[in-house]
């Protein structure tokens, strides 16, 4: 699979963008049509990262208790109006949403792990060839930016379903104060889209 | 078709119970041929280096369709796991005990029967969750309460079966549980109790019946496969007190469980009194990271930083009063004046800390109210794995202190740190420790699976087991029990031949293992 539009100012003159689209209440999806299927994103408010990529994508913030986004999320994959489901967050919100997500047939194609440690920041990146190899390139030539990096490349993601490519490398970058200190970014998928 | 075959089975017998069961029931009731959608079936969180993966799952959305996949079963003496909703990860979640099992996933039988408002219980399918329990009584406008487990995601059945607890008086989900419908190996169905009376209208009302009482069989077992299940429910109370009370030093948890000891003997504290330790507090809110760089254990500065950043003891007693208010507030002066006796205390009321994320929880989940808040405590160590030991023993100070101890020095030999709690329920307290590690770090997993079974070996020293536990470590934990040469075993493994002579249900389940599979 992959997204034909390519900058988030297209996504949301197409009316695409899943943070153009309130998740909470999960009415707005009930007026859409399959056929315009979209991506939900996911971020947090608990940590400067997650706050910087969600700001630039509008994402949808997981609080302390990710309990009602987790049902929102599910009300909306039942609708069959989601393409694919991204965030950058705490291993706890990815580990639930992708357990909702499975139950709807939704599978992790892209997975980034970023964890600081000792003045730097540790990133494995698995997916698609050409993600991983951009992803790498621009996140080295940019250390700082890597949320907002991964913000910009979530609708040119492909899916990897078969064969994936891992790249590990680190930057010189120094844990924000208030960061958990380990993020992931994610991707899931329908198996069969 | 797959090269993961049950144990004992031929590829050709596999094909044609497939085959069979494809005949029986609707096509999306199998999985097998998405290997994605197999995988889902994994634990996630598994320590030891193999990935455990079912040959196939089967769906089957009534009791009918459990009785035609027992019958393929028995023909070609498949092994069958059951699950309900799956999702109690630090135990393995929908992963079968060997690789190639047929896991059946009983999430579509999610029906709630009946709700009974006047006599307080609730009739359920094994795939309904404490939320959807939990919304079908708000919605219906019921004053009804649930008692869910930490994360409200779990299924109100598979936790009763598991002898899981909440934070309600009703938090002892075996003991609230009353009267069931079981599918046994034969095919036959079962009601257990007062349900065996034609008609009765007392089998969620009344546990026992007349004769043997069988429900305890179907717990943490492999005996038959409950389909239905009464749950007492609590009437809303007409009063109800939060409270929190931490203390600034770990020594402080010997005078602590001698005051909540008479306390839980006497019912003055009506339900399960988790004494939480500073990890379990606050690894929902902050990480390791955050102290200290590295892997772990946290060092003893930082984790004074820790608790005085957030203000909070090393340990925190967690409890709650529900009834009519004036016997409640008899009941808090009791409790106040006991605590109190403790140097150091700082006594909070709800309303009195609005930022503490975890009292907030808590509270919700004393009120009966579903939540996943907890979940958060997996990134403290980062990576989000998580695995629990649990052992039981007496409610004493000096028992407890011994424990802490033991297992915070055990885990940090391992490179791990001490996350636990003591919940205090009736006359006992389980230790509940969440060990907690990176999935991705492969050689900590190796440490944490070494250290598990070294905590095994510390507690059966010590005179103490696991009431349940992980699959992995269900043999070991099994051999435990072994007074008067291993008696209790051997009477499960009577009861498992007599009743599933094909060996097909679950085996291996708590180490309980069909004769045909028995080692020696």
């Amino acid at each position: 699979m992959r997204l034909a539009l390519t900058n988030r100012r297209d996504l949301l003159k197409a009316g695409l963008w899943a943070g153009a689209i309130p998740l909470a209440g999960g009415t707005a999806f009930a007026h859409r049509e399959p056929a315009q299927k979209q991506i939900l994103v996911f971020s947090e408010t608990v940590c400067p990262e997650t706050e910087v990529f969600g700001r630039d994508v509008h994402a949808h913030r997981l609080g302390a208790d990710p309990s009602t986004e987790m049902f929102d999320l599910d009300a909306a994959l039942k609708k069959g109006v989601v393409k694919a489901v991204f965030g950058l967050t705490r291993n706890s919100s990815q580990f639930l949403i992708e357990q909702v997500a499975l139950a709807h047939g939704y599978y992790p194609t892209f997975k980034g792990v970023h964890a600081y440690d000792n003045g730097s920041l540790r990133h494995e990146i698995t997916g698609a060839r050409s993600d991983v190899l951009r992803l790498t390139d621009q996140i080295q030539n940019a250390p700082a930016l890597w949320p907002q990096i991964i913000a910009r490349n979530v609708p040119v993601l492909r899916a990897a379903h078969g064969a994936k490519e891992i790249a590990r490398f680190q930057t010189p970058l120094r844990r924000p104060q208030q960061s958990p200190g380990y993020l992931v970014s994610w991707m899931l998928e329908k198996a069969h889209d | 078709m797959t090269d993961n075959l049950p144990p004992g089975v031929s590829l050709s017998d596999f094909e044609s119970a497939i085959g069979e069961l494809r005949e029986l029931l609707p096509l999306d009731s199998i999985v097998i041929d998405n290997p994605a959608e197999v995988r889902s079936y994994r634990d996630p969180w598994r320590v030891t280096p193999e990935e455990v993966l079912p040959s196939a799952a089967v769906l089957p959305r009534n009791v009918e369709e459990i009785q035609d996949v027992l019958g393929v079963a028995r023909k070609y003496r498949i092994p069958l796991w059951t699950i309900s909703t799956g999702k109690n990860y630090a135990y393995g979640g929908p992963a079968p005990r060997k690789a190639g099992y047929i896991v059946l996933d009983l999430k579509r039988m999610n029906r709630i029967l009946e709700v009974n408002e006047k006599y307080g219980y609730a009739v359920v399918e094994p795939g309904v969750s404490y939320f959807d329990l939990y919304n079908y009584l708000q919605r219906t406008g019921s004053k009804l309460w649930i008692d869910p487990a930490a994360p409200g995601w779990g299924g109100v059945m598979g936790n009763a079966l598991e002898r899981g607890a909440g934070y309600t008086p009703y938090g002892d989900h075996f003991v609230f549980q009353c009267g069931m419908q079981v599918v046994l190996a034969d095919g036959s169905v079962v009601e257990t109790g007062m349900g065996a009376l034609p008609q009765s209208n007392t089998s969620a009302l009344h546990k026992y019946g007349c004769g043997p009482s069988v429900d305890g069989l179907f717990t943490a077992s492999n005996a038959g496969i409950v389909t239905k299940m009464g749950i007492w429910l609590m009437p809303e109370p007409p009063g109800f007190k939060a409270f929190k009370i931490s203390f600034p030093n770990e020594t402080d948890l010997v005078p602590i469980m001698e005051v909540l000891r008479p306390l839980k003997l006497n019912l003055v504290i009506p339900n399960g009194t988790p004494v939480v330790g500073p990890i379990y507090e606050l690894g929902h809110v902050a990480t390791r990271a955050q102290y200290q760089d590295g892997k772990g254990p946290i060092s003893e500065d930082a984790l004074r930083k820790l608790v005085s950043d957030y203000d909070v003891g090393m340990w925190n007693v967690y409890s709650a009063f529900y009834g009519p208010p004036p016997i409640i507030e008899n009941n808090w002066k009791v409790v106040e004046e006991a605590f109190r006796s403790i140097p150091g205390g700082k006594i909070y009321l709800e309303g009195d800390r609005p930022h503490d994320e975890a009292f907030k929880y808590r509270i919700e989940l004393m009120r009966g109210i579903p939540n996943m808040a907890e979940y958060g405590v997996v990134n403290w160590a980062g990576g989000a794995g998580h695995l629990d030991f649990v052992p039981v023993s007496p409610i004493n100070g000096e028992e407890a202190l011994r424990q802490f101890y033991a297992m915070k020095e055990r885990l940090g030999e391992y490179k791990l740190d001490y996350c636990g709690e003591f919940m205090a329920a009736w006359r006992f307290m389980a230790h509940v420790n969440l060990i907690l590690f990176d999935v991705f770090d492969l050689d900590e997993k190796a440490r944490v699976n070494e250290c598990y079974n070294h905590l095994i070996d510390d507690a059966v020293e010590l005179g103490y087991s696991e009431y349940r536990t992980h699959p992995d470590y269900m043999d070991k934990i099994a051999n435990t029990y072994s007074w008067n040469d291993h008696s209790l075993l051997k009477t499960h493994e009577k009861i498992k031949d007599a009743i599933d002579p094909r060996g097909i249900l679950a085996p291996g389940k708590s180490g309980v293992w069909p004769k045909h599979l028995r080692a020696g």
